[in-house]
This record gives structure tokens, C-alpha cells and sequence, in this order.
């Protein structure tokens, strides 16, 4: 993931100490605002050790790979065989945060994909066609290609082509789309998510030549539920003012062990260690930046090739993300979800149903949005819309105006790409962004010259 | 949706609507709709008349691949396009008719490349493109309008249980779609075979504007024609465009590359 620069007294590593020269460097001659953190460099560890395993299995053939989504995946299975959990989103995602996707991007619209298919398939292609060696990890080939289908179609044609393009068993696990209005899934829609994940463990089974364990199952999924709910009390911990962390630009580095190690002690450790982090930034009453001014929700997932020149659009202005949509995608855990031992497959059905912001429909991201920015206090909404990603995208030109009219919430909307640099327009996102709390600015000063009696 | 119709002829598609859309047993939702109860006679009766609207148009599909000179693309979508305007009761005299009419005819073969034309499962094409594509020097053997009108190979079944049956034609004997996410074959196998069955000599493929499916299998469908040596164009559309010369420009050159060198 990102690499954010640390405070000195966090250097323990020798490892780490060449890149903190040069971010250090980088530092003092761009003048970017740093961002501190214990958290941060814990989770480039774990993650460091994470992508180690990758690179294991493809050159020492050390465990099966098993290919899975980030929205919404039964992530507990794969670690109940100790099969190793590799997510293609997280590999796109790399290469474009160390600006390394374009030539991947290139190379799958050569051999026939389109400007307009989603970028972390391109770059996705692109990679796994070539010798799968990157600078963070050589990427396994799959044995089961375990396509979590929760809402997003690209999905099935992603891992599809993939199938294609290699000898691992594809399977494609078909989770109903939550389509009641209630908002609660059916008796029947669950019971056809459990059925399969049975069929999921007979393919794992017949693959790793081993029965499941159902008592190490429940384990991880025990774990999977301590995890979750010490991530739902991080998230919460942003209702503080000011905000111990940003919970976009910080959040989308947390989550990578949310996905990759859910389940493990890896995991669990790094979020104890999180939450603790925040919790005494919340005593001492710091947060990343060294004034709050401005606490914004921000809906869509970050441009990757761009995360930290983003990050300091935003930072300029003092403001901060108090919550994210994105930092839900691969789960809602704030509102009281956690994994059951008690009842593993049906649990994890229910996080798929349920609990994914893509498997829902535009009224309940609405609510979801609405909630955030009532409970975290915040001043305005940023909605992010990507040219990859149509699901995430489309109708959020009605999304602002329902914010702006409906709600009164001071809305902003922008746009480029999650992989393809070429889609990021800094100027014009800079002066988007400037004119918008420029507008805010002036309000605040209304409100407090009127607070105060109206004195000039 | 169609204005009312015959309650027997539209219950079996509204019933699978209404089985994927709302979570209620298909046949409550059909029968408030209707006002009646539906019974398995009822269904037997739907099948058997649209098996027969499908094999109708089935063999309109052949005459096409077999004589494309005796019947235009565009008459054959247009001709298929009303069976989605009115029940099967009254679109089969009119589909007859238009078959007796195709027989009769006896047209020389222009000089045109075949083709298969693949893409256009979902959003509709105008017809002065179809024209167009024909006009720019193509004959279509085949072609993927309309799929949701001619989804069956063969009849279902209409003995024993209808809905079982509706249910196995739609996982064992139902035509490709690209969002069917059907993973026993390879995906571009049906495009390939296609191409080879009708003496076709290129492909077209002719996708809507932003179709990410669409553009996906094209991504397939690509690797595949090549390494198949078939020759093949990449066209996209939109259903409200009006302005056709660069579409028409693009299919000519194409055939003009075929036909001379």
C-alpha cells in the first residue's frame, strides 16, 4: 500500500529506513504534508509479509492460490485450507499507487480490450499475461478462481477471462442482489448462498486434497467477528472532533488487512494495535492534520495513481474525511455486522447479502451517506466518480442533487479514474475543489460574523 | 411494458420476471396480475404457441443463411421486431405470410462478403445502420438482434411439468449471451462455429456504445477470430444516432479490403 511518512521515533526497521530517507527528502522539498502514524508502517509489515506469501507460492509453489473480489468473499474458507488469498483488485491498485499500471492498461487494449472497459481489468490482464512479476510481489497463478459476484457485474467477465487465460477451476459463487425493501435478505436467498458455499469447500476440498476442519473454520470466523467489530469502533472513533484519523485516505490503508488477513491473528493484532493508536489520539485530541477546519463524507473509490496529491487537495483546506463509502466495500461493519461462529456459512452468506455497498441499492447508499453525515457531524459531501467503474458510478449526478436540494448538504462533485493516469486533470480537480471550500469558507465566516452579533 | 394482453400468452415470460425481480412465488405475482388463477395447462398452451412463433423465426434465420439474397436484414429485423409489438396469436399469420412471400423469391447474389454479426444482444441498432452495414457491400447470415425473442434452440417440452421444462430449456438449451455467464465453453466457440457453419467470411462485431459486456467478449472474440485467421471489423453503435456515413465509411473499406485483395 501507500508508504506515508513516519515520525522518527516509529523508524525501528532497517528495512524501512531508505525509503524514509527518501519520503523525508520528498518531504522537505515539495513541502506535502506528512502524515504520521504507527498504524501505517505496522500495515506495510504485516502487508510486506502478505504479498511475501504470494511471491512464495509462484517461485516456490508454497500453498494453492486461490483468486477471490474484495466485495463482499468468504475469505474464511480460502484460510480454512490454508490456500493463499489473492485479490486482483489489490494488485491493480498497487501498481497504480507506485505508478506502474499504464504499461500493463496499454498492454491488455492492444490485444483487444476497450477504452472504456474497467481500468483494474486492464491492468489486471495486462499483468497476468506477462510473467506476473511485480515490484511488491510475483503474483501465483490461480487454482481456484472464486468469482464473489455481489453486485458487480464486471466481476464475472473479469475472472471469466481470466479462467480463459489459464487452467484454474472458475467458479462463480452468485450472490442475490439484496432487492427487498426491507433491506433484510430472504430465508431463500440465504439458504442459496450457503449451498454453494457448501460446493465452494467440496471444489477446495478436491483441490487441497484435504477434509475441511469445521472447528478451525469457526476459529477464523470467530476472529473474522473480533476483527470486524474492532474496525467498527476505529470507523467510530471519527465522531470525534477533531477526527483522530482520515476516514478515507487513512481507512483505504487499514482495510488491506480487513481483506487480505480477516480471519487471521495477523489481522486481528493490527487492528487491536489500530484501534489503540486512535484511541489516545482521541485523548490527546490530535488528528492527521494540524488544524480540522472542515469534516467531509466522501463517496467513490480514491484515484490510486494520485492517492497522496489528492490526499493534499483536500489537506490544503484543513479538512478531513470523517467517513467513506469506499471503505465499505467489502463490508458495512459500522452498523452492528459481525461474523458468528456459532453459524459460519450463514454468517458469511449474510455479510455478502447484506452487508456489501454493492449488492445494495441507490436508496440504501443514500441512507448510508445521509447516516454519516448526521451521526459523524459532517459539513459537506464529496462524490468521487471514477470513468472505470459504472456501478459505482452512475446516477451520482442525482445523488447531488438529492444531497444539495433534498438535505441541504453542501455537495461536490469530481472526477477521474482508480488505475488509468491518463484520467486525472490536476488543475481542474484543484480548481474544483478550491472553488468548493472557497464557498464553504465564506459560509463559515457568515455563520460566525451572524454568531457573533454581526459585528464587522 | 406491452399494453395488456391475453393473460395465457404473457404468463409464462412474467412469471420468470417476477421470479427473479421480487422474491414472491412466480405464479402469485402472474395471477394478481392476470386476476386468475394460473394453471399448468395454461402454461403448456404459452409454450406450445411461442415453440411454434421460435421455430417460425428459426427458420426465417435459415432461409437468411442458406439465401441471403432473397431476404434483406433489414426485412428480417423488421419482421422480427413485431413479435415483440403483439401476441403470438396474431404475429404467427404475419410471420407465415412473410415466409411464403421469401420462398417464392428467386434473387441473384450480389457481389457481398458474408458475414456474422455479433454484438447487439441488448440495445437495438436504428435500421438505417442495419441498412447501412447490408448497402456498404454485406450479406448478415446471422446475427444476435432480438436474442431475448429467439432465446430457445428447440421447442420446449411441453409434456409434464412447464415450469421444469421452461426452467432446463433456459440451462441446457438456450442460446449464447455474454451476461448468461454460461462457463462450460469457451466464449467465443459459438461466434467461431457460427462463422464456419455459415460459410461466413468474416465477422462483425457491432456493439452498443459504453456495453461493458459487450466490449468484454469483444476482448475474446478478438484473440479468438485471429487465431483463427477469420478477418473481422469492430463497430459500435448507439440506438439514437443519426449520423451513419463514418459507420458505412468503415464497412466499405472493410470490404473493399476483402472482396480485392
Amino acid at each position: 500500500m501507500i508508504v506515508l511518512v513516519a515520525r522518527d521515533e516509529a523508524m525501528t526497521s532497517t528495512n524501512h529506513e531508505h525509503e524514509h530517507e527518501v519520503n523525508m527528502a520528498e518531504a522537505t522539498k515539495t513541502e506535502k504534508t506528512s502524515y504520521q502514524g504507527q498504524m501505517h508502517l505496522l500495515q506495510k509489515e504485516i502487508m510486506g509479509r502478505y504479498f511475501d506469501q504470494l511471491t512464495r507460492a509462484a517461485e516456490q509453489g508454497e500453498g494453492k492460490a486461490a483468486y477471490m473480489l474484495i466485495s463482499g468473499n468468504p475469505v474464511e474458507i480460502v484460510h480454512a485450507f490454508d490456500m493463499v488469498p489473492v485479490y486482483p483488485e489489490i494488485n491493480a491498485l498497487q501498481l497504480a499507487v507506485k505508478k506502474a499500471a499504464l504499461p500493463f492498461i496499454q498492454k491488455a487494449e492492444e490485444i483487444g480490450y476497450s477504452m472504456d472497459n474497467c481500468a483494474y481489468v486492464k491492468a489486471d490482464v495486462g499483468l497476468f499475461l506477462g510473467d506476473r512479476k511485480t515490484a511488491f510481489a510475483t503474483i501465483p497463478l490461480p487454482s481456484l478462481i472464486l468469482c464473489n459476484y455481489v453486485g458487480c457485474n464486471v466481476y464475472l467477465q473479469w475472472f471469466e477471462h481470466l479462467a480463459e487465460y489459464c487452467d484454474g477451476e472458475l467458479y462463480n459463487l452468485d450472490v442475490p442482489f439484496l432487492r427487498d425493501p426491507s433491506g433484510v435478505p430472504s430465508k431463500e436467498d440465504v439458504e442459496y448462498v450457503v449451498r454453494q458455499l457448501e460446493e465452494v469447500i467440496e471444489v477446495c476440498e478436491r483441490l487441497t486434497g484435504k477434509k475441511l476442519d469445521w472447528a478451525k473454520l469457526k476459529k477464523i470466523v470467530a476472529i473474522s467477528g473480533e476483527t470486524g467489530e474492532l474496525w467498527s469502533k476505529i470507523k467510530a472513533l471519527t465522531k470525534h472532533v477533531p477526527s483522530p484519523f482520515d476516514n478515507y485516505f487513512d481507512s483505504v490503508t487499514m482495510m488491506a488487512p480487513l481483506y487480505c488477513l480477516r480471519g487471521t491473528e495477523d489481522g486481528l493484532r493490527f487492528f487491536e494495535t489500530a484501534l489503540k493508536e486512535m484511541e489516545e489520539k482521541v485523548r490527546l485530541g490530535i488528528g492527521p492534520l494540524p488544524e480540522e477546519r472542515y469534516r467531509f463524507v466522501i463517496e467513490g473509490p480514491p484515484p490510486w495513481p494520485y492517492l497522496r496529491t489528492f490526499r493534499d487537495m483536500f489537506a490544503k483546506w484543513g479538512a478531513v474525511a470523517v467517513a467513506s463509502t469506499y471503505s465499505t466495500v467489502g463490508g458495512i461493519w459500522e452498523f452492528g455486522f459481525k461474523h458468528d461462529p456459532n453459524h459460519p456459512l450463514e454468517s458469511i452468506a449474510q455479510h455478502m447479502l447484506q452487508w456489501n455497498v454493492t449488492n445494495r441499492n441507490f436508496l440504501q447508499r443514500y441512507e448510508q451517506i445521509a447516516r454519516y453525515i448526521k451521526e459523524w457531524s459532517a459539513d459537506a459531501l464529496v462524490i468521487h466518480s471514477v470513468k472505470s467503474c459504472r456501478l459505482f458510478s452512475a446516477g451520482q449526478g442525482d445523488m447531488r442533487e438529492y444531497f444539495t436540494k433534498e438535505l441541504g448538504v453542501p455537495t461536490l462533485l469530481i472526477e477521474s479514474d482508480i488505475e488509468d493516469p491518463r484520467y486525472f486533470s490536476e488543475a481542474q480537480l484543484k480548481n474544483r475543489i478550491d472553488a468548493f471550500f472557497e464557498s464553504l469558507e465564506h459560509r463559515k465566516l457568515v455563520r460566525d460574523k451572524q454568531a457573533a452579533g454581526g459585528n464587522a | 411494458m406491452a399494453p395488456a394482453a391475453a393473460p395465457e400468452a404473457k404468463g409464462c415470460t412474467v412469471s420468470w420476471v417476477s421470479c427473479f425481480g421480487f422474491g414472491t412465488p412466480a405464479g402469485l405475482m402472474t395471477e394478481e396480475v392476470a386476476g386468475r388463477a394460473i394453471t399448468d395447462d395454461d402454461l403448456r398452451r404459452s409454450l406450445a404457441i411461442y415453440n411454434e412463433q421460435r421455430r417460425l423465426l428459426r427458420e426465417l434465420y435459415a432461409i437468411r443463411a442458406e439465401k441471403p439474397q432473397n431476404v434483406s436484414a433489414v426485412e428480417s429485423y423488421i419482421v422480427t421486431r413485431l413479435a415483440t409489438l403483439m401476441p403470438p396469436e396474431e404475429y404467427i399469420g404475419i410471420l407465415n405470410d412473410a415466409l411464403a412471400t421469401v420462398r417464392r423469391r428467386n434473387e441473384k447474389p450480389k457481389d457481398r462478403i458474408k458475414v456474422v454479426l455479433e454484438g447487439s444482444f441488448c440495445e437495438q441498432p436504428p435500421i438505417e445502420l442495419i441498412d447501412g452495414l447490408e448497402a456498404a457491400g454485406c450479406y448478415l447470415m446471422d446475427d444476435d438482434f432480438l436474442t431475448g425473442w429467439r432465446f430457445f434452440i428447440e421447442d420446449i417440452p411441453v409434456e409434464g411439468d412447464p415450469v421444469h421444462n421452461l426452467a432446463e430449456a433456459y440451462l441446457r438449451r438456450s442460446v449464447y449471451s455474454g451476461v448468461k455467464h454460461d462457463t462450460r465453453e469457451r466464449k467465443s466457440k459459438h461466434l467461431i462455429d457460427r462463422v464456419k457453419e455459415t460459410g461466413a467470411a468474416a465477422a462483425l462485431i457491432l456493439s452498443a456504445k459504453f456495453c461493458e459486456p459487450a466490449l468484454f467478449d469483444y476482448a475474446l472474440y478478438r484473440q479468438a477470430l485471429e487465431k483463427e485467421g477469420i478477418p473481422h471489423l469492430f463497430l459500435e453503435f448507439e440506438e439514437k444516432m443519426w449520423i451513419f456515413d463514418k459507420a458505412r465509411s468503415e464497412v466499405e473499406t472493410f470490404v473493399e479490403s476483402m472482396l480485392f485483395d
